[in-house]
């Protein structure tokens, strides 16, 4: 059974483009448009192998998110991968503080986000 | 207020970075266009407006993109079912690109010692827009020809502070973008 990842981010278009990269390479790829999406979808999906979570989103942003989802002791273990244009080391130590797992800049680049996924949760 | 010196080195950092980021979100941005190319008045255009704001102790404002639609939907990177490419794709694609142009533009200010937060973009559509300076900011305008089309970036800053925005040293606290770090 494919390993199971969730990417969170208001644009379609990113999590279509995370989507493709994760799918080609055999995880299952779930999508989540914002943060409160994220906390629902998360606490309804069992087994998740890791989240990609966006920083700047709207109702809840990706570290609020972070925060929430890892109050919760049943996600201790679930690792979370923010990925985000910010790049301000106070946000990352804040990501890094609420449980976020790491951090990486875009652009998007496939070969790295495929060898960071792999580093994290393993392969699918 | 910021000084001529200011102006135009902010101005250089937005046309490189426009350079930079552009082309890699399917927009050519050739080279800045001309007096008269592409007169704004030449007729109806169906245009898209994406913009966003950033703050920070130093600088706050806007960053907006604005182009005709075709160009947007050129640009949308993903393969379309159907030959079909929705106005929703559109808006969330010119929504992605004005936000790794700033994320770019982020990336230079950071390296010197200048941090600013971003909000989340916003698109319009229209015909004949335009972008209107405020009174507390300074805007730099620039258009590329992205042929056979143009696109146009609006960087409007404000320096609330009055420090020297842009005199700072370069350093190398920011991460490179396509950066990854793990905790």
């Amino acid at each position: 059974m494919s390993k199971k990842v969730m990417v969170i981010d208001d644009s379609r278009t990113v999590r279509q483009q995370v989507g493709i990269v994760l799918s080609e390479a055999g995880y299952e790829v779930l999508e989540a448009c914002d943060g409160l999406d994220g906390v629902e979808k998360i606490a309804a999906t069992p087994g998740l192998a890791l989240v990609i979570c966006d920083v700047n989103m709207p109702r809840m942003n990706g570290i609020e998110m972070v925060s929430v989802v890892k109050q919760n002791p049943s996600n201790a273990a679930l690792s979370i991968l923010m990925l985000t244009t910010e790049g301000q080391p106070a946000l990352i130590a804040q990501a890094k503080q609420a449980g976020a797992k790491g951090w990486l800049i875009k652009p998007l680049k496939p070969d790295l986000l495929l060898a960071t996924v792999r580093k994290i949760a393993g392969a699918a | 207020m910021m000084d001529p010196a200011e102006q135009a080195e902010i101005r250089r950092i937005v046309v490189d970075c426009a350079r930079h980021t552009l082309p890699r979100c399917g927009i050519a941005a050739d080279r800045e266009c001309e007096d008269g190319e592409f007169p704004r008045d030449a007729g109806a255009c169906d245009e898209l407006i994406a913009f966003l704001g950033f703050s920070g102790e130093e600088v706050c404002g806007t960053l907006t993109l604005m182009g005709p639609v075709a160009l947007m939907r050129h640009a949308y990177p993903l393969p379309v079912q159907n030959e079909q490419l929705g106005d929703a794709e559109v808006f969330d694609w010119a929504g992605e690109v004005v936000n790794r142009l700033l994320g770019r533009i982020k990336h230079v200010l950071a390296s010197r010692g200048v941090q600013i937060r971003s909000s989340t973009p916003q698109v319009v559509r229209g015909e004949q827009m335009n972008v209107w300076p405020s009174r507390r900011g300074k805007l730099i305008a620039v258009r590329f020809v992205a042929d056979p089309w143009w696109i146009g970036v609006w960087f409007e800053v404000t320096t609330p502070g009055a420090t020297a925005l842009l005199h700072g040293p370069v350093t190398a606290d920011a991460p490179p973008e396509g950066e990854v770090i793990l905790f």
